[in-house]
């Protein structure tokens, strides 16, 4: 059985139709790549999954996430789901994590949260600091008492990856996680993505504009386009033979690219 | 970051704040000192004739007597009590009406925001005492509850419209959608992000408004829509020197300077706290 499963999704305002028509499935524990150019209805798709559309957007067509249907789902039900089966990592890794609060607490609360019991304060200071090392925070005691406006963007990133992981979702969803991130720091949060993923037997959907930068880490694409999927298939198809002309302007753009650093086409 | 914050909180100004915040801090204790001191001594009885009519300072009249020969100081002193109270009481029932109604709103359907933000610029187009003085004509008499009623319910449309523009702002945070895709109810977002974000700002509102009731309470007992005598409040104070402003001014004076210090003070303990409370403006 899938984990996800998209069903004809239409997502839309009163105005216009923003995503349409759109199909995906993601299985247990395999890694699939949202591409598209920026405003192509990815993030939108992405938070169809846990029914969190702005209010006056709705979703249409089927969305099961775990055994629930998402569409027409409360917000209770959906929020037993959130974090436990999906959970998000997004692009801005300053403004998803409170300012006003300490590091340590803003970890702590998906993991008391989601625990069966009440935990003593040591128990969840110790499953704070163990996610933190998870995600190979340098000197995590000192982090945990800091603010996120004291610590790098790469810092900030790998929280937001623990507070996700918290939660022990089946699926991680993560929106653009390398953006707003240097290219060097962007090497190694996709490679830790990559480690986490495979520890924890994680599945991943994995948004993205850059096409070379899905291919490293996804198993399966799927390209959005006007809200629509003009494409979908394994990376090395997709990659190898591009079918539709605005993949195939992808896949050359990012080989021009490798070109111009000189490096293997 | 840190490079920057040394930028904007050079020490210079670092230092600035606290001597702002300390004197805010110092103004403020001693009214509070005064304050809670008459609940059990003032130099004499408020309400007895302590010397002569309209006699001038002196050693044992510091600030000298009223036209029926009462000492100022000791009802200046009980003024101090009755703005603190009036103060905190209203600034309490403004605190708890508006921020409510302001997370409701913002929390509400597009249709209930509207109606609730277009009611509140209604009500907030009145002037706060207006309001105050149509709620005490409302209540038969004029007590210091209904004074405290009065100005709490005219503070709570102001709170309420900053409330609301707060956390409407603090709800399109991506930190919020972080915390929705991680299951936290509404309830939890309101207590552990929405409310810490809006308050710093909000208590610096609080402390304005504290201000404002101050004023305004002294405004309404100078209009006589006060708290009734014996409660000495400055406004009646005030009022009762009118008349004999250019042959006693000292007893408008000391209330106004009273007024006066009590205002600067809370405002200047308000910018103070605002900068201790908030750890990306907290000098370090
Ligand atoms: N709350 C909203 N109201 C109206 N339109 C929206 C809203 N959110 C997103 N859109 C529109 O939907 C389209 C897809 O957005 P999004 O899924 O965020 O794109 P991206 O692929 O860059 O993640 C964009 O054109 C955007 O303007
Ligand atoms: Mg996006």
């Amino acid at each position: 059985m899938s984990l996800l499963t998209i069903e004809n999704l239409s997502i839309a305002t009163s105005q216009t139709t923003l995503v349409s028509g759109v199909n995906l499935t993601i299985a247990p524990g395999e890694r699939v790549g949202l591409i598209g150019e920026s405003g192509s209805g990815k993030s939108l798709t992405a938070m169809a999954a846990t029914g969190l559309l702005a209010p006056g957007i709705t979703a249409k067509g089927s969305v099961i996430l775990g055994d629930t249907q998402v569409i027409g789902a409360s917000e209770r039900k959906l929020n037993t789901l959130r974090g436990r089966v999906a959970a998000f990592v997004f692009q801005e890794p300053l403004t998803a994590l409170d300012p006003l609060m300490r590091v340590d607490r803003q970890i702590a609360e998906p993991i008391q949260r989601h625990a069966p019991h009440r935990l003593s304060r040591d128990a969840v200071h110790a499953a704070v600091l163990k996610l933190m090392h998870d995600v190979a925070l340098p000197d995590p005691e000192r982090i945990a008492r800091a603010y996120p406006h004291e610590i790098s963007g790469g810092q900030r990133q790998r929280i937001a990856i623990a507070m996700a992981l918290a939660c022990e979702p089946q699926l991680l969803i993560a929106d653009e996680p390398t953006t707003a991130l240097d290219v060097t720091t962007q090497a190694e949060i996709l490679a830790l993505l990559d480690r986490l993923v495979r520890e924890r037997n994680m599945a991943l959907l994995f948004i993205s504009h850059d096409l070379p930068v899905v291919a490293t880490i996804v198993d399966r694409v799927v390209v959005l386009r006007h809200g629509e999927i003009v494409e979908a298939g394994p990376i090395a198809s997709v990659f190898g033979a591009p079918q539709h002309d605005y993949t195939k302007s992808l896949v050359s753009a990012a080989h021009a690219f490798d070109a111009a650093l000189g490096g293997t086409p | 970051m840190t490079a920057i914050d040394q930028i904007t909180t050079p020490a210079r100004r670092r230092s600035w704040q606290s001597v702002t915040l300390w004197a805010g801090i110092i103004l403020v204790s001693l009214h509070v000192i005064v304050g809670l001191l008459t609940l059990v001594w003032t130099p004499y009885d408020p309400s007895a004739m302590a010397g002569g009519r309209l006699e001038a300072p002196s050693w044992l009249h510091w600030v000298g007597t009223d036209r029926l020969g009462r000492d100022f100081l000791t009802q200046i002193m009980i003024g101090s009590r009755i703005a603190l109270t009036v103060g905190i009481g209203a600034v309490a029932i403004g605190a708890a009406i508006g921020v409510t109604l302001g997370l409701l709103a913002a929390f509400a359907s597009k249709f209930l925001d509207d109606a609730l933000a277009a009611a509140l610029d209604i009500l907030i187009a009145f002037p706060t005492l207006l309001i105050a003085m149509l709620v005490v004509a409302a209540s038969e008499t004029a007590t210091l509850g209904s004074a405290i009623l009065a100005l709490g319910i005219a503070l709570s449309a102001i709170v309420a419209r900053l409330t609301r523009i707060l956390a409407k702002r603090v709800l399109l945070m991506d930190y919020i959608t972080a915390a929705r895709t991680s299951g936290t109810s509404w309830l939890g977002i309101v207590f552990s992000h929405v409310l810490p974000n809006i308050w710093p700002t909000l208590s610096v509102s609080f402390a304005l408004q504290f201000g404002l009731a101050a004023i305004a309470e002294a405004s309404l007992s100078y209009l006589g829509l006060g708290a009734p005598p014996p409660n000495a409040s400055w406004g009646r104070l005030l009022q009762e020197a009118q008349g004999t402003v250019y042959t006693a001014p000292i007893g408008a004076i000391a209330p106004g300077i009273a007024l006066v210090s009590l205002v600067i003070g809370i405002n200047l303990l308000a910018d103070g706290l605002r900068d201790s409370i908030d750890p990306t403006r907290r000098a370090r």
